[in-house]
């Protein structure tokens, strides 16, 4: 019996209901700051652009169908491949993993009401959507990024790509950047912090741990991509020497920052699938996962190890073998946590009472191809070995097993597995299997044969080839399997396209699932639980005391929290109830500031400078707009045990801010390793007395911010204000020299000079810009301050010193490249 | 109690952290006197010699955390790793802690073999 089923239960669920229904109609989907209905616009978004992918694949193996074929020309095919590998990978499998089911789920799986952060769940996806948009323009003007996924200098330089192909890659992978590394923070806090009381960390749910891991690992993966693109894109479009290496720069410093986010990208694009296979495996066998802190921590180490894995993609580029060998080591030693999951999935199935639907179905394609792509992964360990495949179909076949057989399967399975949930009716099992073994051939025929082609030295991205090469065979067999791919794909839609509406309806837990997304409706209602549910493991469907005492809470009226749009707040570890929240509602703020934001990239690919600084001065108005008006004007947090979230959202953000200073700090340092002199070109050594005495007094304003956040946990606004002034004095101060120094800089020699300039000005501008942010920052704070002090203001105060630790911390690295250098 | 869940974190976050640094400071080491092997002055720094004395110290302190992990396991072990905090925690990361321990020495390990086999700026 569900709480629901109860007259407590049904009495609470009609407040529920009235307090959060949003808006109805096409406004109220524009306007979402439900988990859910997000989770569902990226499923849409993301399924889409998986057509325009597929339908760019299916384009590539119609013209390798035959030798000397003349389907595509050579132009258009660097096109397809290009466009086809940045559609699978950002537009794709990443919005539907983590934007489509992360979303979902995540909160349905530890509890909660909504994310952390509902309106920037909200900015994640219409930031997604315009950078799609933007890059798929591309596509529509035939100006498409040609160039390849990884896009290697200096094929990509301005020099031998001068059209705007690499120009809408950089910006629309920044773009797509931001909404990733917004989603990974929100992720992060909710999962810390928005864990329903009980839920400690060691009962916390498999698949929350993978989730936990991709948000990690995007959080510090995706600043070196950014660094690299930006890069790329000043060299461009201002005449910067990054990776010229006539003028100082080095190309091989793109492969290192693109692989540094690269190889963990593998590891952000497969976790959602373990996470996924470790839901379904214990459903469908009706028994707990083996080894269950084994898998948990596997999760982790495999987003942790990708990290130092990057260069085995760069074997061939002629690195010492002492170095070579770090990455070597790594890359056989991440097998082991991937066979940890891989041998507890079996050990469950064996072990348990497995039933073959279809969810499950899935999971095995999934575990067959994640050996195979596994397999042949490790192979490359040995550097001989890679050296002798590198760029061959052989790479093709190992990363299509990876990323499509053993990161699509388990999305696939998962949809399945999660239909009755989302919409209450059950989809077509007899077509449901029929789908999977239309897939699972399909993959096999498609992606197997490539290993072959390979080996016989077939390169990838050729357009064509000649009849005697001997590699029309698996060409063929190749190109049948893709088209039996493409059906079983188009079956699984058609299944659950007319299942949405003919099928079966179901309960809340058609398949005695063992998480907590089954202890609600199907589908689910706006507020996700009529009560906060009790926690004892990590399967808390299956201990009936546990949802006894959700229907004994319900009579008792305890964690209801029907009186408004109210979560709780747990501690981070322990999960014990910190707080009560008010949560925002539906909102236009964050669609407004998506197209804003998307206006100034827009701007800056048309190289309409000025219009872009209107429109990121109109971005910064948007967001100060959104962030004025307040709910739980009350005074609440001094009471609090644990971090608020709002530190910790920015502790994550700054994370993010930390790695990508470190990405621009390791860029100086490796060309100055790679120069004959420093500084290049006869470039005086900077003068270092000057930003030694700024940062100290940089380092200095962070006294009287801690002084602020103390005065605001003792609720004294007055004296939280004249604090927060004091440093914003102080800041302001230490910002005028510097950008004077800066001017004065560019007087002796410019970002265009050589690559020493280029990184100098960069890393300088860069710091000095997060600065200018951090003081509108202390002006919006002291306008708040002035009308006194609220809960919300008070978490401000906390996290603008948070940041101004940061900063300063961050300067006194910055001002260690110039000592360094003089 | 709080002691030995001090012993479950050092256990699970010691080694990765030992491993971090030898990878980027070894990373580092090899190409600020390799650069390529090509190109660039080289900073006369003993690659080899630091390769293997960094390994060595981030082993012994990755062990050590190891052991840590076990004191915690140790004194938990009456504990389920599902059970309520703190001993249901601290089993729960002691475990991790012994896990993860074997997997970064092997990984120091065979990160510093390389300066036995190899030598300096040889290139692969």
């Amino acid at each position: 019996m569900s709480v629901l089923d109860t007259p407590a239960g049904r009495r609470v669920s009609e407040r529920l209901e009235q307090v959060w229904t949003e808006r109805p109609g096409v406004l109220g989907w524009l306007t979402t700051t439900d988990h859910k209905r997000i989770g569902l616009l990226y499923l849409f978004a993301s399924l889409i652009l998986f057509g325009a992918g597929g339908v760019e694949a299916l384009l590539m193996r119609t013209q390798l169908i035959r030798p000397d074929n003349g389907l595509v020309g050579p132009g258009a095919y660097d096109q397809l491949f290009t466009m086809h590998g940045i559609t699978m990978i950002f537009l794709f499998v990443i919005p539907i993993s983590t934007g489509a089911f992360g979303n979902y789920l995540l909160p349905l799986m530890i509890g909660a009401r909504d994310m952390a952060f509902p309106r920037l769940n909200a900015l994640s996806f219409w930031i997604f959507l315009s950078s799609g948009l933007l890059i798929y323009t591309s596509l529509a003007i035939g100006q498409a990024p040609d160039a390849g996924w990884f896009n290697y200098v200096p094929l990509a330089s301005a020099q031998f790509s001068p059209g705007p192909n690499i120009d809408f890659y950089c910006l629309g992978l920044i773009l797509n950047g931001m909404a990733s590394t917004a989603t990974s923070v929100n992720f992060i806090v909710t999962i810390f912090k928005g864990r329903a009381p009980g839920m400690s960390i060691n009962r916390m749910p498999l698949f929350c741990f993978a989730f936990l891991a991709v948000s990690f690992a995007l959080v510090f993966a995706l600043p070196p991509l950014t660094c690299a693109l930006a890069f790329l894109e000043l060299d461009r479009q201002v005449g910067t020497h990054f990776y010229d290496v006539a003028m100082g720069g080095d190309p091989v410093l793109w492969q290192h920052l693109f692989w540094i986010f690269g190889h963990p990208e593998v590891y952000i694009i497969i976790l959602p699938a373990f996470g996924i296979a470790t839901s379904i495996i214990p459903t469908f066998t009706a028994r707990r996962m083996v080894a269950f802190p084994l898998v948990a921590v596997a999760e982790l180490l495999v987003a942790f190890i990708g990290f130092g894995v990057w260069a085995h993609h760069m074997f061939a580029v002629g690195m010492a073998t002492t170095t070579t060998i770090y990455f070597a080591a790594a890359s056989m030693i991440i097998v082991i946590p991937s066979a940890i999951q891989l041998f507890a999935w079996l050990t469950t199935l064996v072990t348990g009472r497995p039933h073959f639907q279809t969810p499950l179905l899935w999971i095995v394609g999934f575990i067959l191809f994640f050996i195979i792509g596994g397999l042949s992964g490790v192979m490359f360990a040995a550097v001989p070995f890679d050296q002798q495949v590198t760029d061959t179909y052989f790479i093709v076949a190992h990363f299509h097993f990876v990323i499509f057989g053993a990161a699509v399967f388990p999305l696939l399975g998962g949809l399945y597995y999660w239909f009755p949930k989302v919409t209450g009716r059950m989809y077509s099992e007899r077509v449901g299997k029929l789908s999977f073994w239309l897939s699972f051939v399909g993959t096999a025929l498609t992606f197997m044969p490539m290993h072959i082609a390979g080996l016989e030295g077939m390169p990838r991205r050729q357009w064509t080839y000649p009849a005697d090469v001997g590699w029309g065979a698996t060409n063929l067999v190749e190109t049948l399997g893709s088209y039996l791919l493409a059906a079983g794909l188009l079956m699984v839609i058609a299944n659950l396209a007319v299942s949405l509406r003919r099928g079966a309806r179901v309960g809340n837990d058609p398949f005695d699932g063992a998480t907590l997304e089954w202890a609600t409706a199907s589908p689910p209602p706006p507020y996700n639980f009529t009560v906060i549910p009790a926690i004892s493991s990590p399967y808390p469907m299956w201990d009936v005391r546990d949802r006894e005492e959700d229907r004994a809470r319900v009579a008792r009226g305890e964690l209801v929290l029907a009186s408004g749009h109210q979560t709780p707040a747990s501690t981070v570890v322990d999960a014990e109830l910190d707080e009560v929240l008010d949560m925002p509602s539906d909102s236009a703020w964050p669609i407004a500031l998506a197209s804003t934001l998307a206006l100034v990239f827009v701007f800056l690919l048309t190289g309409h400078w000025t219009t872009a600084v209107v429109f990121a001065g109109a971005t910064a108005l948007v967001l100060a707009a959104w962030h004025w008006r307040e709910g739980g004007a009350e005074l609440v947090g001094v009471a609090r045990r644990a971090l608020p979230n709002g530190w910790w959202g920015m502790a994550i953000f700054l994370c993010s801010e930390t790695a990508l200073f470190g990405s621009m700090i390791g860029t100086y340092f490796y060309l100055r390793f790679t120069s004959l002199e420093w500084p290049q070109g006869g470039i005086a050594a900077p003068a270092v007395a000057l930003p030694l005495a700024l940062t100290a007094l940089l380092v200095l304003s962070c006294a009287p911010m801690a002084a602020a956040a103390r005065a605001a946990r003792l609720a004294r606004p007055r004296a939280a204000w004249w604090l927060v002034a004091l440093a914003l004095a102080l800041q302001a101060v230490y910002l005028g020299l510097q950008v004077a120094s800066y001017v004065h800089d560019l007087g002796d020699f410019g970002p265009s000079t050589n690559a020493y300039g280029s990184i100098y000005f960069t890393l300088l501008g860069a710091h000095h810009l997060h600065v200018a942010v951090g003081i509108l920052l202390d002006v919006w704070l002291l306008a708040r301050l002035a009308g006194g002090l609220t809960s919300y203001r008070l978490v401000g105060v906390r996290a603008a010193a948070l940041y101004w630790y940061a900063v300063a911390a961050l300067a006194v690295a910055v001002v260690a490249t110039q000592v360094s250098a003089s | 109690m709080r002691r030995y869940g001090l012993f479950a974190w050092l256990g699970v976050l010691g080694p990765p952290f030992a491993w971090a640094l030898q990878h980027v400071g070894g990373f580092a080491v090899g190409l600020a006197d390799c650069p390529d092997g090509t190109r660039g002055p080289g900073w006369n720094v003993p690659v080899d010699a630091v390769t293997i004395a960094l390994g060595a110290a981030m082993a012994v302190f990755a062990a050590l955390c190891g052991v840590a992990a076990v004191a915690a396991w140790r004194a938990t072990r009456e504990a389920d790793e599902a059970d309520a905090p703190p001993a249901g925690r601290i089993h729960f990361l002691a475990m991790i802690g012994m896990t993860v321990t074997p997997l970064f020495l092997a990984m120091i390990a065979m990160s510093s073999a390389g300066a036995l086999a190899f030598h300096g700026c040889t290139q692969s």
